[in-house]
């Protein structure tokens, strides 16, 4: 039996796994942080240092107008006033900042989240997100609800799990999972996988 | 060494967001996790997405690193759920593969044993196949790869003979799914159907 199993761990180690040029070993670890990057995220809390001067300036006027537009939104909307007039005060609220922000990083935005920790921006390295129509999300689960500003085409995270955001010429949002599908059309859809998230949808009406 | 003694300061620099220490991590293990994922996949271009995917989700889960266990075990847990994720959703794709592979009536004169070891282990299921991995290929004992796989000793060490035992099977010379080897039985039933 030991020379049966000896044998056998021969056979299974002379399987070589094919040899990548040197070329390869050297650029792989800048493809994945070439990843990272482009879908770098930019938290108000931030305690990181960033590598260079640029990106300071860029993280200081992207924290500092946004920590003015969330001190501004919470003053203007105190909790415990939500209601049908504060629904559409939230959603213009939210074009303002979309407006604000699309001017600061055109075509790089990928989603603004708005929830209890604060306001985030998701960004994009390069100009390189096509110009459509913003999509404003609610998305409720855990008992936590967060505003999303993003487009058609770009990926948000559902209870967990990431998720297609997709929009038609109608104006209707979806919002695909790998097993479960919703759609602002039927809503009665289930909204994650659980069924357990809630989910608002609108197209924000604002002219690119 | 000088890697090894760099690594901590690279995890810490990493889990505040610099990059270029990250990337000093990946330059270091890189090879490890390809082997992995290519054992894993049987494709070349398969395992690089995986390892792409692997790096990305540790770097994301950097700050939940604590050090109790080695990196380098970190990484291959990480690596070895995509791999197993992997084959949950391609369950078509290696339908298809088990397919084509059941076709081949014998390998081609040609046909390298490396391939042949290879079509061999794509036809374990996929937890045999990361179980057989980990501990011939990585060289790890079947506690390490307990903990990799985040199941029992027991349990690795009945996927382990499970797919020996079908391995040499295919592996018989002449034939890829010759006569049964005459290997001696567990002492036990099969707690963990592998």
């Amino acid at each position: 039996m030991n020379t049966e199993k000896f044998e056998l761990d021969e056979l299974l180690k002379a399987a070589v796994v094919p040899e990548r040029s040197a070329g390869y070993w050297e650029r792989f670890p800048q493809r994945v942080t070439t990843r990272l990057k482009e879908g770098v995220v930019v938290p108000l809390t931030i305690d990181h240092q960033p590598s260079t001067f640029s990106r300071w300036s860029f993280v200081l006027a992207a924290a500092c107008l946004l920590i003015g537009f969330a001190t501004g939104y919470w003053m203007a909307h105190p909790h415990g006033t939500h209601g049908a007039s504060s629904e559409a005060g939230q959603v213009a609220q939210n074009e303002k900042l979309f407006r604000e922000m699309a001017s600061l990083f055109p075509n790089q935005i990928r989603a603004i989240i708005s929830d209890n920790q604060g306001v985030r921006l998701v960004l994009s390295e390069k100009a390189e997100i096509p110009t459509s129509t913003p999509l404003l999300l609610k998305i409720c689960d855990g008992g936590q609800c967060r505003r999303i500003i993003t487009f058609s085409g770009q990926q948000i995270r559902v209870n967990g799990e990431n998720c297609e955001v997709l929009s038609d010429s109608r104006g209707n949002v979806m919002v695909v999972g790998r097993r479960w599908y919703w759609s602002s059309a039927d809503p009665s859809t289930k909204a994650s996988r659980d069924g357990r998230s809630h989910i608002q949808a609108q197209p924000l009406e604002i002219s690119l | 060494m000088a890697d090894l003694d760099h690594e901590p300061e690279w995890i810490r620099r990493s889990q505040k967001g610099d990059h270029q220490a990250f990337e000093a991590l990946i330059h270091r293990y890189q090879r490890m996790i390809h082997s992995l994922t290519f054992r894993m996949t049987g494709s070349l271009s398969d395992a690089e997405d995986l390892a792409q995917e692997t790096f990305i989700r540790s770097y994301q889960q950097l700050r939940g690193f604590r050090g109790e266990a080695g990196f380098s075990s970190w990484l291959y847990r990480i690596a070895m759920n995509q791999c197993l994720n992997w084959r949950k959703g391609r369950e078509r794709r290696e339908q298809l593969h088990e397919d084509w592979a059941g076709q081949q009536d014998q390998p081609a004169q040609n046909e390298g044993m490396a391939a042949r070891v290879q079509e061999a282990l794509m036809k374990l299921k996929p937890k045999q196949r990361a179980a057989v991995v980990l501990t011939t290929y990585e060289g790890m004992n079947h506690a390490q790869a307990a903990r990799a796989l985040g199941c029992s000793e027991t349990t690795v060490s009945w996927r382990i003979f499970a797919a020996r035992r079908k391995l040499k099977q295919l592996l018989q010379p002449g034939s890829a799914r010759g006569p049964r080897a005459s290997f001696g039985g567990p002492p036990n039933g099969d707690p963990s159907q592998p």
